[in-house]
């Protein structure tokens, strides 16, 4: 099935179109990442312009897309997840391979786990979002993950820039919350 | 109510207010408040976390810089590509060619070229890669790759493997040693000297390029099948052997080939151009006789004192005629049957030559290889030699005139070191100058003068040091000799780039770096910054051809623009360096670390800690990932980073790091116990952070203990601490007490003029304010202010703090404008997005206690301070407690 007859299905509530998807994005990421690093070397391009250059080369080999909003909504959340992942997969490795869970046991493990920790724990603060705000948390997924701005968002999602701004302001003030009430922050 | 209906709640309200101004957006707030008070404080503390920044704004790029290649590595871990030898940098491991005590060898192709290119390359055991040792070998790598001469094989690349050790690569020389060689070839005594004369040649050719062998032996230079000899391993020596306190003690230098190491540098002395000359005079001694021609033990220790200094050498000749045939047959294989007609070839001007290059002291010497190489050539064209039974300075002066460069090539040598001496005598004067001013304190005094008269004898150590490499090396200044200071001969050597080094603009481009350097330590500003800005103009406009010097540059420049409180230039000259360094993901970690870590005490002082922790991440993360999590040098990472927690309020992780950081510490014999006083500060301002008072105050108090235990009494960790104590006493309005530590953090660091004493006027002043003894504190805030504005920017939170504090200050006074220094200061802190700083909290107390002053309604202000102590410090915190009840 060609990419935009995937897009259509998933749509259209097809949970293993979707999946294919899914599959197909997180594939041509890998493929991406590493004709970057052979090209460049040193300078490695921000990983969040990788869901534009997916976008392009599927929209390129599968004829027009025509469903962009859908597309980046899966390709998002599938850097999401492959953020996530890696996130989890370091923090194991410094946990001694998975053998340990993890647990919080002095503030030390927080502080050496960096940004990796916060990232996890925005990720539990971007569910908690989903689980009031489903909008909001599309528009964080969409922004931090997929690197979309916030004016071509609001074309992909249809909505007003001004609203989407005042989306994006008011997600940030309930992430930020979360982050500051957050354990690692204030053991 | 539901989480999602009371959300949908304050969803809507936060529609209306975002869009607001500040004045509206308050009235507003009073308003809700009105009918749903707890509604109110959770817009309020949402509305704080709206104006911070974070994660979320600095993008997942920046939370996961390596995201790519992890990506890149799992994509590819079933493919079978690229694994087909280790990697190195660039290259691919064919095949070990051997092991020695530095490292290994190992024959490698380049892995990404076109063409096949072969190198040997050389990677250091483990435990060689002091910061230091990293920090030259990537200097003296810039160096050596300007290197490019037949005979010499070239450095091809150098960095850091993936293992965290440095390597470097060189073409790769098929060919055997040249004393093999020669016996193996049977080659005459003519076709020797010739082949001596081609490699005196090429060490002349790096002479004069400012670069000293010192490890030439016959290992080290190969004769291929062709019969071209080509020298290994240039200036590797150098990055081996000079540890940098080795340096400047002139012991501790390590000694690679003690057989053919020169006499000043088995004593670990100041080494030159005729240092390689002395090596030479010994491979020449052995390509005619066969043997050394000194018996030394492994170590050359038992070399006759200098003191009776005689050369003791053996005459070639002679040594050719007296030892057993099996001697000459070492030198001359089949053919030492005619040993009787080589010896009588030698004896008389050859004698001389060989022992002119061996003789003790490096001045009697031929002074480079160049002039040994021209004796060598006379005495084949049937010419006058130069050498002569000893001719005193004479022939060493004339030789000077001529060959000027070898003046500077020691200047070389010298001016590497002159950065550190720089400093030593720079402080020398501050600390003199302070003991003089202290002398009405005795003990303190007396302390200080100890120091300082330690590092003037440091200082003066090092000048003789100076002062004796320009005796050896230039006539015209060592008449002058002891009336030369230092800071003279730094300027004589800026004088001396311009026409000296005009054909060697790199050099001459770093050198103008250094001196400058130097200069701005010697206390000579305006010349000094001028130079160096120079010298990296003149990098900028060689781009291209040596990025890395070009960064190095712009690090230097950045710290001298720092010193002068340029701050803007600085910022720039080190986010350029930056610029370049990522460049080169792959080599230059140390370096980019070094410049990262003054790159982040730049935006510190900007205020802006938001970059800085981002540096320190960086550091963190590149510096553990080259050396793993247990290394002590990691400790200076955590600690930065751990202090910019503090300033962000993030208080358990500030914590945590300044608690690793001193478990790194401690894991260190060698690392003085006065460090644990500073983490130990550090951690008390975390534990003050979190609430949790009573360990603050134990570690602050162990830590003064520790200080005044180990330092002086009149150091500036004691100020710090006593600084930490006063702000935790006003959290716990113990402000007699607070006054009191403020106070003596004041004594402590007025007395050395530490720019940190801005801080204890600001402590000594909120004490005051919170008494209610207002002229008191108007006077410790104006000071406050004052000192706080030297070394911060004017958006600094302290510094905003200070201001505002005086404002109140002015205000209960009596003078209305305060009000308005207040409000200022809090709308520069929201600009400047720093609602995070505890200073942010403190500063709405201010106003609400300005707004009490002045019979307006204190009340909005106590709630956007308990929102924003909420956001920063937890609702359960003492201080947000503290702000419910003053409510």
């Amino acid at each position: 099935m060609d990419t935009t007859r995937l897009i259509a299905a998933a749509h259209a509530g097809d949970k293993v179109a979707e999946a294919q998807l899914f599959e197909a994005v997180y594939a041509d990421l890998h493929r991406l990442a590493q004709r970057h690093l052979r090209a460049s070397g040193a300078a490695e391009p921000h990983a969040t312009s990788l869901v534009h250059e997916v976008y392009l080369r599927m929209a390129h080999h599968g004829g027009p897309l025509n469903d962009r909003q859908h597309f980046f909504a899966v390709a998002s959340r599938a850097m999401r997840q492959i953020v996530i992942d890696h996130v989890r997969s370091r923090l194991s490795e410094k946990h001694g391979g998975g053998a340990e869970p993890i647990a919080l046991d002095s503030a030390l493990v927080a502080v050496a786990q960096g940004r990796d920790e916060e990232v996890l724990l925005l990720d539990a603060a971007l569910q908690k979002l989903a689980g009031v705000d489903p909008r909001l948390a599309q528009v964080v997924e969409q922004r931090f993950y997929g690197g979309l701005e916030l004016e071509e968002l609001a074309e992909v999602m249809g909505i007003s820039s001004r609203t989407l701004r005042r989306d994006w302001r008011k997600a940030r003030a309930f992430l930020y919350r979360e982050l500051a009430n957050a354990p690692a922050s204030d053991v | 109510m539901s989480d999602t209906a009371r959300w949908g709640l304050l969803s809507a309200a936060l529609d209306e207010l975002l869009e607001l101004d500040a004045d509206a957006r308050e009235r507003r707030l009073q308003a809700i408040e009105d009918g749903d008070p707890g509604m109110a404080a959770e817009l309020r503390v949402l509305l704080v976390a709206e104006a911070t920044d974070g994660l979320l704004d600095e993008g997942i790029a920046a939370a996961t810089p390596e995201l790519l290649s992890a990506l890149a590595a799992r994509g590819s871990a079933g493919a079978t590509e690229d694994c087909a030898g280790r990697r190195i940098g660039p290259w691919r491991v064919v095949r070990l060619l051997g092991r020695g005590g530095m490292g290994e060898v190992l024959l490698a192709e380049r892995a990404d070229a076109e063409f096949a290119q072969h190198a040997a390359i050389k990677r250091l055991k483990r435990g060689m890669d002091s910061d230091e040792l990293l920090r030259r070998f990537a200097q003296e790598r810039r160096i050596l790759a300007t290197l490019n001469h037949p005979l010499i094989a070239r450095l091809l690349d150098g960095g850091i493997d993936d293992e965290g050790r440095p390597y470097f690569a060189m073409e790769h020389v098929e060919g055997e040693p040249i004393t093999d060689y020669a016996r193996r070839r049977g080659l005459s005594l003519r076709e020797r000297l010739d082949l001596m004369r081609r490699v005196c040649e090429a060490v002349a050719y790096a002479q004069g390029r400012l670069v000293v062998h010192r490890d030439l032996k016959p290992s080290n230079i190969l004769v291929d099948a062709r019969g071209d000899p080509k020298l290994l391993d240039f200036g590797i020596a150098k990055l081996l052997t000079d540890s940098h306190d080795g340096a400047l003690t002139g012991t501790g230098v390590r000694v690679l080939s003690p057989a053919y190491a020169a006499p000043e540098q088995i004593a670990g002395e100041p080494i030159g151009t005729s240092t390689d000359v002395y090596s030479l005079g010994v491979l020449l001694y052995e390509l005619l006789t066969g043997r050394l021609p000194h018996r030394r033990n492994a170590s050359g220790a038992e070399l006759p004192a200098p003191s009776t200094a005689v050369d003791t050498a053996e005459r070639p000749s002679a040594a050719l005629r007296r030892e057993p045939i099996a001697q000459a047959q070492a030198a001359w294989g089949e053919r030492a049957g005619e040993r009787e007609r080589f010896a009588r070839e030698i004896d008389g001007d050859l004698d001389r030559i060989v022992l002119n290059a061996l003789r003790r002291e490096p001045e009697r010497r031929y002074s480079s290889a160049a002039a040994l190489g021209d004796d060598l050539r006379r005495f084949l064209d049937g010419r006058t030699v130069a050498a002569r039974p000893d001719t005193s300075g004479y022939r060493l002066r004339k030789f000077l005139r001529r060959h000027r460069l070898g003046a500077v090539a020691t200047g070389l040598v010298l001016l590497s070191l002159l950065g550190g001496f720089g400093v030593a005598l720079w402080q020398a004067r501050i600390a003199g100058r302070n003991a003089n001013e202290a002398e009405r304190q005795a003990q303190r005094a007396e302390a200080q003068a100890q120091r300082a008269e330690a590092q003037a004898r440091r200082a003066e150590r090092t000048k003789r040091f100076v002062v004796t490499l320009f005796e050896a090396s230039n006539p015209e200044l060592s008449r002058r000799g002891a009336q030369t200071s230092a800071v003279d001969l730094v300027r004589e050597a800026a004088a001396r780039i311009d026409a000296e080094l005009a054909d060697a603009p790199d050099s001459q481009a770093e050198l103008r770096v250094t001196i400058g350097a130097s200069l701005v330590a010697f206390g000579d500003v305006a010349q000094g910054v001028a130079l160096v800005e120079a010298g990296v103009a003149q990098l900028r406009s060689m781009a291209g051809a040596d990025d890395i010097a070009l960064a190095d540059g712009l690090h230097t420049l950045a710290m001298q623009y720092q010193q002068v409180n340029r701050r803007e230039e600085a910022e720039r000259a080190i986010r350029d360096a930056l610029a370049i360094l990522d460049r080169y993901p792959q080599s230059e970690a140390l370096m980019r670390i070094s410049v990262r870590t003054t790159a982040l005490k730049l935006v510190a002082l900007r205020g802006d800690w938001a970059a800085s922790e981002a540096f320190g991440r960086q550091n963190l993360d590149e510096r553990r990932a080259l050396l793993g999590p247990d290394d002590v040098r990691l400790a200076v990472d955590w600690n930065n980073l751990a202090a910019t927690y503090l300033r962000r309020g993030r208080f358990g992780l500030a914590e945590a790091a300044y608690g690793e950081a001193s478990r790194l510490m401690a894991l260190d014999p060698k690392a003085p116990e006065s460090r644990q006083a500073w983490l130990r500060a550090g951690r008390s301002v975390s534990y003050a952070g979190l609430g949790r008072y009573d360990e603050a105050e134990r570690e602050a108090l162990d830590g003064l203990a520790i200080v005044e235990r180990t330092l002086h009494a009149g150091h500036p960790m004691i100020g710090n601490l006593c600084n930490a104590l006063a702000a935790l006493m006003r959290y716990q309005r113990r402000l007699d007490e607070s006054a009191a530590w403020a106070e003596r953090a004041r004594s402590v660091l007025s007395a050395i003029e530490h720019p940190e004493q801005g801080i204890a006027e600001l402590n000594l002043g909120l004490a005051r304010l919170a008494q209610g003894r207002v002229a008191e504190a108007e006077v410790a805030l104006v000071e406050a202010e004052r000192h706080l504005a030297t070394q911060r920017s004017r958006e600094d939170a302290i510094y905003l703090h200070a201001s505002a504090a005086l404002g109140l200050a002015q205000l209960r006074r009596g003078d209305d404008r305060g009000l308005a220094v207040i409000d200022a200061a809090l709308a520069t802190l929201e600009r400047r997005r720093l609602t995070d700083a505890t200073s942010y909290a403190e500063v709405m107390g201010l106003r609400a206690a300005a707004a009490a002053t002045t019979g307006q309604d204190a009340a909005t202000w106590r709630q956007r301070e308990i929102a924003a102590l909420t956001l920063l410090l937890g609702r359960q915190h003492p201080r947000t407690q503290a702000a419910q009840q003053r409510r």
